[in-house]
């Protein structure tokens, strides 16, 4: 397929209006109405979103440099799984000054 | 759709009299779009268009059912265990898929026949018909969009795509008519508000729905006749239907038995 809106389109969807929209796959189309009846059967054969959306892949764009998204050092006390057993913790640490 | 409404026997012949040929349609259309599956120019389309033909398969189980209801006869073999010969579809449906252009003219204009007979059933008195119809019209309004989807970039495309749309057309416009001709007692029917509206209103609702697209194409196309169709006759099984026949009824007379 050629012409102007041509080529790979992102396909999102939702089930509810309380659910953020999540991509759910690719699919190739000559226009954006195209893409969005195609993509309808596509991945929504057997689920049944309210509503789709869909977006040249060529508008997205990823950033180059993904290094910058890996920690350099130890950033564990910004994760929740970091605060387990904080009461516990609390409590012997307050034992020994006792 | 168990203990349908009891209705007198002349009516429902009548009923039963219009509602195989339009089975018929859908299971024949449905059996051509499915050739596709696995041939559609892009894979997307390839899963689209096969869903469109299980939709039409779908359409015309109801429809079995609904005469079955009628007649006490088996919806399976209303669908796959007649003869080529006593099947009732419109010429149209018939016709080998030739390319692509074709396949999309033929099942859009016929999807638009569909739509205005299916505008009119949904308000019929037969409350069963009156329930698959509206069923069926939710599933056309997507078939409705896809065609004209592709009928669109069909004939802005490049010449050639423009060039096979406007020759299918062509081709097929003049046999859309006959899918909403009459059928034996069908003034029974109307006269029952079970069919409210008559095949020349039908027909009419047809072509107002196709004009716009048919004139985008070829003007001298959009100078649709204003003539009531022609009566849906039982006519001798073509050679395409033949064949068409004995691959689709293969499995079922193969004797593999009911049981699965």
């Amino acid at each position: 397929m050629s012409g102007a809106g041509s080529g790979q389109y992102e396909v999102f969807h939702r089930k509810n209006m309380t659910e953020p929209m999540v991509h759910a796959g690719s699919v190739e189309a000559a226009d954006p109405r195209m893409a969005l009846l195609l993509a309808k059967e596509t991945f929504f054969r057997r689920e049944h979103p309210i509503g789709i959306w869909v977006t040249r892949r060529d508008d997205l764009h990823p950033l180059a440099e993904t290094d910058v998204l890996e920690p350099g050092t130890d950033k564990s006390y910004r994760a929740i799984e970091a605060y387990t057993g904080i009461a516990k913790k609390r409590e012997a640490v307050e034992e020994g000054l006792a | 759709m168990n203990n349908p409404p009891i209705l007198d026997p002349k009516v429902r012949a009548a009923l039963v009299a219009y509602l195989l040929p339009w089975a018929d349609d859908e299971l024949i259309l449905g059996h051509r779009d499915s050739e596709w599956t696995g041939f559609a120019p892009i894979l997307e389309e390839d899963l689209a268009f096969s869903s469109i033909a299980q939709d039409e398969l779908g359409h015309a189980a109801l429809i079995y059912h609904l005469v079955a209801d009628l007649t006490g006869e088996n919806p399976d073999h209303l669908a796959l265990r007649r003869p080529a010969n006593a099947y009732r579809h419109a010429p149209l449906v018939e016709r080998p898929n030739g390319d692509w252009a074709y396949t999309i003219a033929r099942h859009y204009l016929y999807d638009l026949a569909d739509s205005a007979r299916l505008e009119v059933l949904s308000g019929s008195s037969y409350g069963p018909l009156a329930g698959i119809a509206r069923k069926m019209a939710r599933e056309e309004h997507y078939h409705r969009l896809h065609g004209e989807m592709w009928w669109e970039r069909l004939a802005a495309g490049t010449n050639e795509s423009r060039e096979r749309l406007a020759a299918a057309a062509r081709a097929v416009t003049p046999l859309v008519g006959a899918v909403l001709g009459g059928t034996d007692g069908q003034e029974i029917l109307v006269a029952e508000r079970i069919l409210p509206g008559i095949p020349a209103g039908l027909a009419a609702d047809w072509r107002d729905l196709a004009r716009p697209f048919l004139i985008a194409l070829d003007p001298e196309l959009g100078r649709l006749p204003d003539e009531a169709p022609e009566p849906r006759e039982l006519r001798p099984a073509s050679a395409d239907f033949l064949a068409l026949h004995a691959e689709m009824t293969m499995v079922s007379a193969s004797g593999l038995g009911e049981r699965w």
